[in-house]
């Protein structure tokens, strides 16, 4: 295994919260993807950097849990997935799909600009650190620009997220979108920017 | 005082797992096919028994334009008129055969009035067309049956009658034998008292014819 137990220390270690929910979506993608099987196995990977018991179904849903876990949690899926970057993407661009929060928002799915007004309320569902920030639509050309403040755990994240934001995108467009992190923290940028056009 | 609203929160974290609990057993359960769609025309939930009846998964569905399950005039019906109550029609499988389904729908609304979303609700009529096609058979075989019935009960008609008319002509030809025969009867027997009546009065006229020749007799004397 690439992943280190340092590294996972040095994740757990760092400040902030991710959500239950957000583990549900980790545990349905294996399901989807490789089945039960390969669920236990992983479970049993992320098991043993932590150095305790670990199992999706045993998360709860509202609970919270070292934003670092759920790094962890998509490096060893994507490393026992054999996922490169473009499998993350898609693990993210899927997650939208049976994440129980976007739900929750389903009313502000009538347009762009609404769900562009939540996502700061969105973000706040599943994560405690970190804030993100609509910087600016245009209307003419299609676009949109979200920063992600204060959200450095892991260059992973900066990988699921563009598929994150890319389904979250084509739902409130109910259109093809594409989308391009355009300043990365992780590449010296001061924050996170992510642009969708559509 | 903290410990207390923390103590108010962890109940209430318990009754929404609960509250969730009951509301995921019962998506799941239902036999009938739900959909819920964004304000937009995505879907964004569907349920196992809606999966079963177009044959696809969660991932294939979430996310999707509405219209990739239920028909785009249905679709903009509901968003027009605000609901559709059981409209029969034919929805496309994942891999392409047809499945009749009754559509239900509703536009979702929030507290402030505006469209939240919509719901479908879709119930699977295959059985219930199987079992409308069974009748149809069924009824075509009976109206085939009592045709055929009907066709030999009218033959069995048209021979008794023929029967009947035979059998009467064979009655009137005896009758008019036995007319016949109870006419020469009755001749023959007219014929008789005739003939007894002239034997009768030839009699009478022998003793008469007799009687004129013979001296009268005297019956103080008969020897005479």
């Amino acid at each position: 295994m690439n992943i280190t137990k340092e590294t996972v220390k040095t994740l757990i270690d760092q400040k902030g919260e991710a959500r239950g929910i957000a583990f549900q979506t980790d545990e349905k993608f294996i399901l989807f993807k490789k089945g039960a099987e390969k669920l236990g196995e992983i479970e049993s990977q992320i098991g043993l950097l932590i150095d305790e018991d670990f199992k999706y179904d045993k998360i709860d849903a509202s609970g919270f849990y070292p934003v670092g876990l759920r790094a962890v949690s998509i490096l060893v899926i994507a490393e026992s997935l054999d996922l490169d970057d473009s499998g993350i993407k898609d693990m993210g661009f899927l997650a939208p799909k049976t994440s129980m929060a976007i739900r929750l928002f389903t009313r502000y799915f009538l347009s762009i600009e609404k769900v562009f007004e939540k996502v700061a309320m969105i973000w706040s569902r599943h994560y405690t650190s970190g804030t993100l920030e609509p910087l600016e639509i245009n209307h003419s050309e299609n676009y949109l620009k979200l920063k992600l403040k204060d959200f450095n755990v892991h260059p992973v994240f900066c990988t699921y997220l563009s598929g994150y934001f890319k389904k979250i995108g084509e739902m409130a467009t109910k259109d093809k979108v594409t989308i391009e992190e355009i300043e990365c923290f992780f590449k010296e940028g001061k924050d996170h920017i992510f642009e969708i056009r559509w | 005082m903290v410990g207390n609203s923390e103590k108010k929160i962890e109940i209430l974290k318990e009754d929404i797992a609960l509250l969730e609990e009951y509301v995921r057993d019962l998506f799941s359960f239902t036999p009938i096919g739900i959909i819920i769609v964004s304000p937009k025309g995505v879907i964004l939930e569907t349920n196992p028994a809606l999966e079963k009846i177009v044959e696809s998964d969660t991932y294939s569905l979430i996310g999707e334009p509405v219209e990739k399950v239920i028909p785009k005039d249905i679709y903009k019906e509901t968003v027009r008129e605000g609901e559709i109550s059981g409209r029969k029609v034919i929805l496309k499988k994942s891999r392409g055969d047809d499945i009749p389904v009754n559509i239900f729908s509703k536009e979702r609304k929030t507290s402030e009035g505006e469209t939240a979303g919509y719901l479908f609700a879709l119930l699977d009529a295959t059985e219930m067309e199987r079992m409308n096609e069974e009748i149809e058979e069924s009824k075509k075989v009976l109206e085939v049956r009592v045709a055929a019935r009907t066709q030999e009960l009218k033959e069995m008609a048209e021979n008794l009658e023929t029967q009947v008319k035979l059998r009467t002509t064979e009655l009137e030809d005896k009758l008019r034998e036995l007319e016949k025969m109870n006419k020469l009867m009755v001749g023959r027997e007219l014929k008789m008292i005739e003939v007894k009546e002239k034997l009768s009065r030839a009699e009478e006229e022998i003793i008469r014819l007799k009687g004129e020749k013979e001296p009268a007799f005297d019956k103080n004397n008969p020897d005479k």
